[in-house]
């Protein structure tokens, strides 16, 4: 499902992503987990286009892309390849003139993909996966935290994107609103939706994940099933990762 | 000890007629300056290269120079430079409109920018192309932000027509000159141009005060 292949990026003379590889078969949930700054939101960034890559190869869903660092993708082209991923970010993100209906009914609707009868009925069906048929018609500003991260989970699934990418999720949540946003991931990872998360979280990773990827200075230091890992981790780098993250 | 003699300021005709001279110079520029504005504005968030520069001269110049001297200069030296006859009542009101077009430019960018990044992203990956994301995300939110500089930009381009007098167009303060000239009350007639301003201008203020209370 997605293949990436020698992935760098720079910003100016610093080079975040030093040649990155990460496989994702299809309904596979991946796991990034790495110090402060080491590139995971870089990483996530490059597969949907929000930063282009320097150099390297990605391929999401078939759709192939190639860099050179001169490359500049034409934005159809661009809008195409982004509509493999949809994204989730720490900080919701939900547009605050819209209700929650309006905001999950947005991707479909403004890229003219559905008439407003079938968007909203769409809508309303994820909404309801989410848990949220009763908070429609508020706004932003009128909602938990949990509960927007949940409206910004519908407004992405709402595209049908192969893939979905999670940055952070529930990193801006009160640790008692934290689970029930896990709880709907891990309910579209039961479905076998194909998910990158980028994560503090160890019991997500332990338990869903099917592949966990450390990363540390802009590489792939480990990558495997969670129990190889996490369990017996090979560098002495993730072993001191993983004492401070898990207290 | 100066005793104040009012009945100097008694003619409605006079005023009348200048009050509507000043609000009508001060709501069509307005507006001619707000659309301006907005094309401008515009063209300088999606960052057009060459384009880009010459918006930012003009707003620079008319941010940066007298009103006065615009007003003047538009009025004398451009049907001079470029032989065009222009009526008069549109070159008065040229200057007006160009400083009202700077101003709102750059009130119009300072909105669009001042939304989050966020917003931009969070856009840009459900997959909306430039215009979509500026028209149904962007816009309705930095519009709220930019009314009340653009209301309060509005109330100076009121009592900036007081310069047009210059130019000798009939306004609240070319009344008040002439009315001057005639009684030497130059005291009583300028304070009553004042509270002619203020009566036009508090209901605009409370409105807008309204306005914001609501947003
Ligand atoms: N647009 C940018 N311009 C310049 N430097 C950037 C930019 N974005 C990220 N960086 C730098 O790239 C490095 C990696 O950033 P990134 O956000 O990918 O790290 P991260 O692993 O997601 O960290 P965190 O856990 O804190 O979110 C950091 O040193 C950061 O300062
Ligand atoms: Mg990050």
């Amino acid at each position: 499902m997605i293949d990436v292949r020698n992935l760098r990026k720079s910003f100016g003379t610093l080079e975040v992503l030093k040649g990155i590889d990460l496989e994702v078969a299809a309904g596979d949930v991946a796991v990034l987990i790495g110090p402060s700054g080491c590139g995971k939101s870089t990483l996530l960034r490059c597969l949907n286009l929000l930063e282009t890559p320097s150099a390297g190869r990605l391929e999401i869903a078939g759709r192939k892309l190639e860099f050179d660092g001169t490359t500049r993708v034409p934005e159809r082209q661009q809008a195409e390849f982004r509509s493999a991923t949809g994204m989730v970010f720490q900080n919701f993100n939900l547009f605050p003139h819209m209700t929650v209906l309006e905001n999950v009914m947005s991707g479909p609707l403004l890229n003219g993909l559905k008439s407003k009868a079938e968007a909203k009925k769409l809508a309303l069906a994820l909404l309801d996966r989410v848990g949220l048929s009763q908070k429609t018609d508020l706004y932003p500003r009128q909602i938990s935290g949990g509960q927007a991260q949940r409206v910004a989970i519908a407004r992405a699934l709402a595209l049908e994107p192969k893939v979905m990418l999670f940055d952070e999720p529930t990193s801006a949540l009160d640790p008692e609103l934290v689970g029930e946003v896990l709880e709907v991931m891990q309910s579209l990872a039961r479905d076998g939706t194909t998910m990158i998360v980028v994560t503090h979280e160890m019991g997500f990773a332990r338990e869903v994940a099917s592949k966990v990827v450390f990363m540390e200075g802009g590489h792939v230091l480990e990558s495997g099933p969670p129990a190889e890992v996490l369990g017996a981790p090979r560098t002495e780098r993730l072993r001191s990762f993983l004492s401070k993250v898990e207290h | 000890m100066y005793e104040f003699d009012w009945s100097v300021v008694m003619d409605p005709q006079l005023w009348l007629s200048a009050v509507g001279v000043t609000v009508a110079y001060a709501v069509v520029t307005s507006i001619a300056g707000l659309l301006i504005g907005v094309v401008l504005g515009l063209a300088l968030v999606s960052r057009i290269p060459v384009l880009g520069w010459i918006i930012r001269i003009y707003i620079h110049v008319f941010r940066c120079t007298p009103l006065l001297v615009q007003i003047v200069w538009f009025f004398y030296a451009l049907p001079m430079i470029t032989g065009w006859t222009l009526p008069d009542w549109f070159a008065a009101g040229l200057g007006l409109t160009l400083y009202m077009g700077a101003f709102s430019a750059e009130i119009f960018r300072a909105g669009v920018i001042s939304i989050e990044k966020g917003q931009w992203e969070a856009s840009t990956v459900l997959g909306f192309s430039y215009w979509t994301k500026m028209r149904h995300i962007i816009l309705p939110q930095a519009t709220r932000r930019m009314i009340p500089p653009i209301v309060s930009q509005a109330i100076l381009q009121l009592k900036n027509t007081s310069l047009l007098s210059v130019v000798a167009v009939p306004d609240i303060m070319y009344a008040a000159g002439g009315l001057t000239m005639s009684t030497y009350r130059p005291l009583e007639v300028y304070t009553f141009a004042a509270l002619l301003y203020l009566v036009v201008l508090t209901p605009v203020t409370l409105l807008a005060n309204r306005f914001e209370l609501k947003h």
